[in-house]
């Protein structure tokens, strides 16, 4: 149970930096979990190789994520949200190709074992009691940067950007600016879940870092509700305990996979017809559903 | 040298596969302006039913051509018509449609996976027996790739110029909204550009499983990198496509003298990114939002 609930805090975090995304920025991103991956294998490798301190680690991470967030969200938003999906697509396979190849540094699929448990301050973080009291501190500090987020100036342009991004250019805001930041904000919590994850299993391998991985953590998002922080960590709780439920079918261990999978792409498709702002998001924002036209007489194109 | 006349002629017969790919993702794009990520899984259901005619039915490639092509169109208009057009008629913004998309993707996948396994499914065939010209080995295989992928082009081109189906086709391209005021039928316009789009699909496909086989999820890294290819090509634009397809996969091919053979998808996207810093019009596109089909 507690390593259900340690599990699902980290998870949270990652769907929480997401909605910051699909919610705010609205665009979609496929490289989550290649973020996910870099935090935790910087963060292992400081502590493990550099060792240095784990608060120290976790800064690491959570700088060198928000740099390679920010390296996609740049050129990207510039110009579009399909060319993000893509941007960030082309994240999650280098990331995973340097995890698998760099084996000098990462030990390639072998993976790094022995990563050690975060000592803070002299404290040493082992049981799953503390290890469960620092993870909701992580949820915690994530929700208040999303809510902080949110209701800075920045995060006023972009609501005001999901009414009319039009009249907002026009008043002269740098909305791409206002995008990047959020995006960079994103990845590097999702830096800080990468540290959490790397020093409670203390051992990474690529095979967490998948691109399937990415979708998953997009699925949390979907399914809990874009836009809504408690709707993050629904969904986070809820899909963190179906794979333990697949676990009790009895099916090969082959066809687990797929299953999964399969699932979580009908539940995608399921919730784009009947609930596409998912379970907890408020009625639909306009990054999910088109306001009628305030000009008349624009042509709608019927298709 | 050998090598890379070698490396040369195997990217040039990828380059076929890759463009067929990217030329129907254009298609649909420049047209519905969908980003219709679920090509990647029509890819995957034409190789499988490519390979139950052939394999399990024992008919042979040809007729199991006809039958992924037909398979794959009508995959394509049953997504646009079961999926994509009802969202969109209740207000679906491109993102909802995305996900939705994303979400068949993982849905026909997942679903070949159970039903065929993991394993790569190979359609037989006597035009994987070499030739060698001097050093190069040749494949008749890889001959019929080119060959497919330029008539592929050749046809698409033809019917969007000479048809008056293809022409609609390319004035909803450019202006949904003129289009419609002067009497096109958008819908009709875009049922084409799925139907076209995704039969296209299927010759790739299936000379992929007679070449290293079929298998479940390929088709979703290689819808991305027909995202790619249509960006780096100029949106909408089938020569684009064509061209950009070619020169991604000779690109792939050649990187292998280079750096070793696992990193070369990840330096085609590198390559990607640097490319939407320095030109994100594409070799032939005008604006970023322009489509020219």
């Amino acid at each position: 149970m507690l390593n259900f609930l340690i599990m699902a805090g980290i998870y949270s975090i990652l769907s929480l930096s997401l909605n910051l995304l699909i919610g705010y920025v609205g665009v979609f991103s496929l490289s989550h979990a290649a973020l996910f991956g870099i935090g935790a294998y910087v963060s292992a490798l400081t502590v493990k190789e550099l060792h240095l301190p784990w608060l120290l680690a976790v800064l690491g991470a959570v700088l060198v994520t928000g740099i390679a967030g920010s390296l996609v969200a740049g050129p990207a938003l510039r110009i579009a949200g399909d060319y993000y999906v893509v941007a960030s697509y082309a994240l999650q396979v280098i990331a995973y190709a340097a995890f698998v190849n760099l084996t000098e540094i990462t030990q390639g699929p072998a993976g790094l074992p022995g990563i050690p448990r975060p000592e803070i301050f002299g404290f040493r973080v082992a049981g799953p009691v503390p290890y469960l009291v620092l993870t909701a501190a992580c949820v915690l500090l994530a929700l208040g940067v999303v809510w902080r987020v949110a209701h800075s100036p920045f995060g006023r342009v972009l609501r005001a950007v999901s009414e009319d991004e039009v009249a907002v250019m026009a008043l002269g805001k740098d909305v791409v600016g206002a995008k990047v930041k959020v995006a960079m904000v994103s990845a590097a919590l999702a830096g800080m879940a990468g540290s959490l994850y790397a020093h409670y299993v203390t051992f990474v391998n690529p095979s967490s870092f998948t691109a399937d991985e990415s979708v998953f953590i997009a699925t949390l998002v979907i399914v809990g509700g874009t836009g809504s922080v408690w709707g993050s960590i629904l969904g986070a709780l809820t899909l963190t305990a179906l794979p333990e439920a697949i676990k009790v079918l009895p099916v090969p261990l082959s066809v687990v996979g797929p299953l999964r999978q399969l699932l979580y792409g009908v539940l995608l498709v399921a919730f784009m017809f009947l609930r596409p702002q998912g379970l907890l998001g408020r009625s639909p924002s306009r990054t999910l559903r088109k306001p009628t036209p305030q000009v008349a007489g624009t042509p709608e194109v019927e298709v | 040298m050998d090598l890379t006349l070698q490396l040369l002629w195997t990217g040039l017969a990828l380059g076929g596969i890759y463009s067929m790919l990217a030329m129907g993702f254009t298609l649909i794009y420049g047209t519905t302006r969908q980003f219709h990520v679920a090509h990647g899984g029509i890819f995957t259901v034409a190789g499988y039913v490519g390979y139950i005619v052939a394999e399990r039915l024992a008919l042979g490639l040809v007729p199991a051509l006809v039958v992924a092509v037909m398979a794959a169109g009508l995959g394509g208009l049953a997504v646009y018509e079961g999926v994509y057009r009802p969202l969109v008629r209740r207000g679906a913004t491109p993102l909802v449609v995305f996900i939705a998309s994303l979400g068949l993707l993982y849905t026909l996948d997942n679903l070949c996976a159970l039903l065929f396994g993991q394993d790569p499914l190979v359609v037989e065939t006597d035009l994987k027996v070499p030739w060698s010209l001097g050093s190069v080995s040749v494949t008749p295989l890889q001959v019929v790739t080119v060959a497919v992928g330029l008539a592929v082009f050749g046809a698409a081109e033809a019917i969007l110029r000479w048809t008056s189906a293809g022409k609609a086709l390319r004035g909803v391209a450019d202006s949904p909204e003129m289009a419609q005021i002067v009497g096109v039928d958008v819908r009709k316009a875009y049922r084409l550009a799925y139907v076209m789009g995704s039969a296209i699909a299927a010759p790739a496909a299936l000379l992929i499983a007679a070449d290293a086989g079929i298998t479940p999820f390929r088709g979703s890294l290689l819808v991305l990198l027909s995202a790619v290819i249509m960006i780096m090509g100029g949106l909408g634009s089938l020569p684009g496509a064509l061209l950009a397809g070619f020169s991604v996969a000779l690109a792939e091919s050649l990187s292998v003298s280079v750096v070793s053979a696992e990193w070369s998808a990840a330096l085609v996207f590198t390559v990607f990114m640097v490319f939407i810093v320095v030109r994100p019009t594409g070799f032939f596109g005008d604006k970023v939002t322009s489509a020219k089909l």
